[in-house]
């Protein structure tokens, strides 16, 4: 007969059955019959059986165990084997004349693959046997090839995403360095925007991948600045009312950008990016434009791109002024000089403020450099 | 006539036993030394039927297996009747199946001595 070729005789594979048995006639006829297939090693006991899973069990494509032995029973070793999640790896056949139902009821609660009655029938057992370990062998193949096309799939989606994320934020430093700015700002915002909903009670409610996806968003806060003219954007001094209404306008132009990137409609972020772009300078007493929401009517992801986007400004050098000290920024911010802000926003604002205070320390723009 | 011809006309299986070795008459001859090693190593006295059990349902149990496998008809029968005897604790019908199947395994057992030397 031939030898099949799942099985070949190498030690990369699982091609031996473990014959467990304390009857040497029981030994050396299942060792005959299984011999032309597999390699086979023996034992006389259940003690001595598991002693060879212990010395290595990936060897083994199948066990034969009969019940009744001295030392350790069958029903012991497929116990011993259960607690250790064995016979989900190695198909075990119990091989007994026993007819007990209780023992064959115990044998398959505890997992054990089949029940073959002695005496035994050679193509019989030779073909049930070698039915499940092709069977288990085809498994392993596909599991593996699975779990390798897996993992293939999950680099390939965080490449994408890196990709995704990098054009982002190469656009929105793009309009930083228009705004004469380093770029630093639209990093410093998804920091902040992170660090205020991930720790933070203000962030309750969202998911990790919420919060991801609005940190990314307030990335492109202020990406309707691109359409902002030069002589408006960098302008040092202060802004006549007709400028600042084209400044403001940033907002609305901000959301129409948005909306004409079509690959972008389709990402978590989007819908967090057009709310952030178009009302991250509403204010929480309804001073704020281009809607002029009050309160509740800000969504709270907005809110904290809002207060990031302000800590930043005052903490930085911009073109019409230098950073201001630490100790006046909170000020500035808890008396609504820059606007008014929700109250626990602000209550979880300054819990972490010590921490968002590091990442401007050592920062050039933040020493007036 | 050869050993498994004799072994034929006592009643044992001989096709079904070398069938169940994959035709290896050799392991099978073999094999049947061994059921005259463990004959011997396990000797059954009829004493033992009137005291504990235990010890004799374990001889029991390992004859009847070995003359299953070589397919020793009429010995495996009568081994598995005594053995189902026995562990219903019914000692003196388990001792009249066992004095039914000596002779014959003593015959069995002769005739392999003999063709083996």
């Amino acid at each position: 007969m031939e030898r099949p070729q799942l099985y070949p005789n190498d030690n990369a594979s699982s091609n031996t059955i473990l014959i467990v048995d304390d009857d040497m006639i029981n030994r050396k006829i299942l060792g005959k019959i299984f011999s032309g297939y597999y390699k086979v090693e023996e034992a006389e006991n259940g003690r001595v059986g598991i002693g060879r899973l212990m010395d290595g069990r990936s060897r083994f494509c199948a066990i034969l165990l009969d019940v009744l032995m001295p030392e350790m029973t069958g029903i012991e070793v497929l116990r011993w084997m259960k607690e250790r999640d064995l016979l989900e790896k190695i198909p075990v056949f119990l091989i007994t004349s026993e007819r007990s139902e209780d023992i064959v009821r115990e044998a398959y609660q505890l997992g054990v693959m089949d029940v073959i009655q002695k005496p035994v029938i050679s193509y019989v057992i030779l073909r049930r046997v070698r039915s499940v370990i092709e069977l288990f062998e085809a498994r392993k193949h596909l599991s593996t090839v699975v779990e390798h096309q897996s993992v293939a799939l999950l680099e390939q989606a965080e490449k994408i995403i890196q990709l995704n994320q990098g054009m982002i934020e190469a656009l929105a430093t793009a309009i930083e360095f228009r705004n004469e700015e380093s770029g630093g700002h639209v990093q410093r915002i998804c920091q902040i925007t992170r660090i205020l909903l991930e720790q933070t009670d203000f962030g309750d409610g969202l998911s990790r991948d919420e919060v991801e996806n609005i940190a990314l968003a307030s990335i492109l806060h202020d990406v309707g600045k691109i359409t902002i003219p030069d002589s408006v954007l960098t302008k040092p001094g202060r802004l006549t009312p007709q400028e600042y209404e084209v400044m403001k306008s940033h907002t609305t132009k901000g959301v129409a950008i948005l909306e004409h990137i079509s690959q972008l409609q389709d990402s978590g972020i989007y819908d967090y990016a057009k709310d952030i772009a178009r009302h991250h300078h509403e204010r929480w007493d309804g001073r704020g434009y281009p809607d002029g929401l009050i309160g509740e009517q800000i969504s709270p992801w907005t809110q904290v791109v809002s207060l990031a986007d302000v800590y930043d400004a005052l903490s930085c050098k911009r073109v019409y002024k230098a950073p201001y000290p630490r100790k006046q920024v909170r000020e500035m911010i808890c008396t609504g000089q820059c606007g008014q802000f929700n109250p626990h926003l602000l209550d979880s604002f300054f819990s972490v403020e010590d921490q968002l205070f590091a990442l401007y320390q050592n920062l050039p723009e933040a020493q007036g450099l | 006539m050869t050993l498994m011809e004799e072994l034929k006309s006592l009643g044992a299986d001989t096709d079904e036993g070398l069938g169940r070795v994959m035709g290896d008459s050799s392991l099978y001859e073999m094999m049947l030394g061994m059921f005259v090693d463990a004959v011997r190593d396990h000797p059954i006295a009829l004493e033992e039927f009137d005291g504990e059990l235990g010890p004799l349902i374990e001889k029991v149990h390992l004859l009847k297996g070995v003359t299953g496998n070589l397919s020793l008809t009429p010995v495996f029968t009568g081994y598995n009747k005594a053995l189902g005897l026995l562990r219903e604790g019914r000692g003196d019908l388990a001792r009249a199946e066992l004095e039914q199947l000596l002779p014959i395994q003593a015959r069995m057992i002769d005739c392999i001595q003999r063709n083996q030397g």
